[in-house]
């Protein structure tokens, strides 16, 4: 059994470094060869925990050598528009000036069912108000609205809105971010102010995010948690 | 470049694994078949000796480093036989002790058939 505990935390760290060596992608949104290669990685590390006649380094050297295809595959793909095109596919455009295209739905097996959920799930309930929509290489349905039916932008309005940049945690459940700070190139002192402006203490605040312009968002923490 | 390097290294432990365990398997596989060739002409001739005891110690010696990379069960297989043929050649049972032998040979050709490359074993 001890046998059994630690070869599943090696295969554990191992599977671990894998992806990480992988990338990022690995753990988003997949393209085929990436599906193919993580499918085949839980294979191979399940079979030596499974079965412990089988020797750890058969599992090992297959998942190192799986590991070297996707990276080199990865680095192709991303040399070569070929290789692209011949690994991942390409994306289909489905709905074309708001006309649906029957003949590529046909081609990658869509039904109506499949496209209007992919629709809904994007926020689309009625058709007429889609422009374009492409099936991407890694599945999902990629949709540009009508002119008439997209959500208004500041430039449509005719606003200068006024851009914070991205706004970044500063206090987490009580304990300042000090990485945060020095992102933020503000002191500690300035947060306090902040704090004390907004009658509250570092020690209250369950989350609180500041932006470039250092405009506060404060969400107390609640009592008798 | 820091993803080609990786992949260089993982590749590289890969393949040296690979190498390390084929070689070591050659290595142990023909000395294997050099004592299992004395203890079956020592056995016909029916001649006593220690052979087979000498054999039970060299396995002994090599099997937690086989179990690295060659299945368990074929291991232990391969040692309950060299055992087998160590008591009868203590008890002077000669016929015992070429059967060992014969399923040892045949265990180890298994094994190294499985190990090395070649149209048949690849699929």
């Amino acid at each position: 059994m001890l046998r059994v505990l630690l070869r599943t935390v090696l295969m554990y760290v191992i599977v671990c470094i894998s992806v990480r060596l992988m990338g990022k992608r690995q753990i988003g949104d997949m393209q085929p060869s990436e599906l193919v290669i993580t499918l085949l990685i839980s294979e191979i590390a399940a079979i030596p925990l499974q079965d412990t006649t089988q020797p750890l380094l058969v599992g090992v050297v297959s998942m190192f050598m799986l590991v070297f295809l996707e990276i080199s595959a990865s680095i192709i793909i991303l040399k070569s528009n070929f290789m692209r095109r011949i690994v991942g596919g390409k994306a289909i455009v489905i709905i074309k000036n708001g006309q649906i295209d029957q003949k590529a739905m046909k081609s990658v097996r869509m039904t109506v069912n499949d496209l209007t959920e992919m629709l809904r799930s994007q926020g689309f309930f009625d058709l007429t108000e889609i422009d374009s929509a492409i099936l991407e290489v890694n599945g999902t349905l990629s949709v540009r609205p009508k002119p008439m039916c997209a959500p208004a932008t500041g430039q449509m309005v005719c606003k200068n809105i006024e851009n914070g940049g991205l706004p970044v945690v500063v206090i987490s459940d009580g304990t300042v971010i000090k990485a945060a700070l020095k992102f933020l190139n503000i002191s500690y002192d300035e947060v306090q102010k902040i704090l004390n402006k907004n009658q509250t203490k570092a020690e209250n605040v369950f989350i609180m995010t500041l932006d470039f312009n250092k405009t506060p968002v404060i969400i107390n923490k609640e009592q008798n948690i | 470049m820091k993803r080609l390097i990786a992949a260089g290294i993982v590749l590289f432990i890969a393949l040296g694994l690979t190498l390390f365990c084929q070689i070591n398997l050659n290595k142990i596989s023909k000395n294997v078949k050099q004592q299992l060739s004395e203890i079956t002409a020592e056995a016909t001739a029916k001649k006593e000796g220690q052979t087979a005891q000498k054999f039970l110690k060299y396995w002994q010696e090599k099997e937690n480093f086989l179990s690295l990379f060659i299945n368990h069960e074929a291991v232990n297989e391969i040692g309950f036989s060299a055992a087998e043929m160590s008591a009868a050649e203590k008890q002077q049972n000669f016929e015992q002790v070429l059967e060992s032998a014969r399923e040892i040979e045949h265990s180890f050709r298994i094994i190294s058939e499985d190990e090395s490359f070649s149209i048949y074993s690849f699929f």
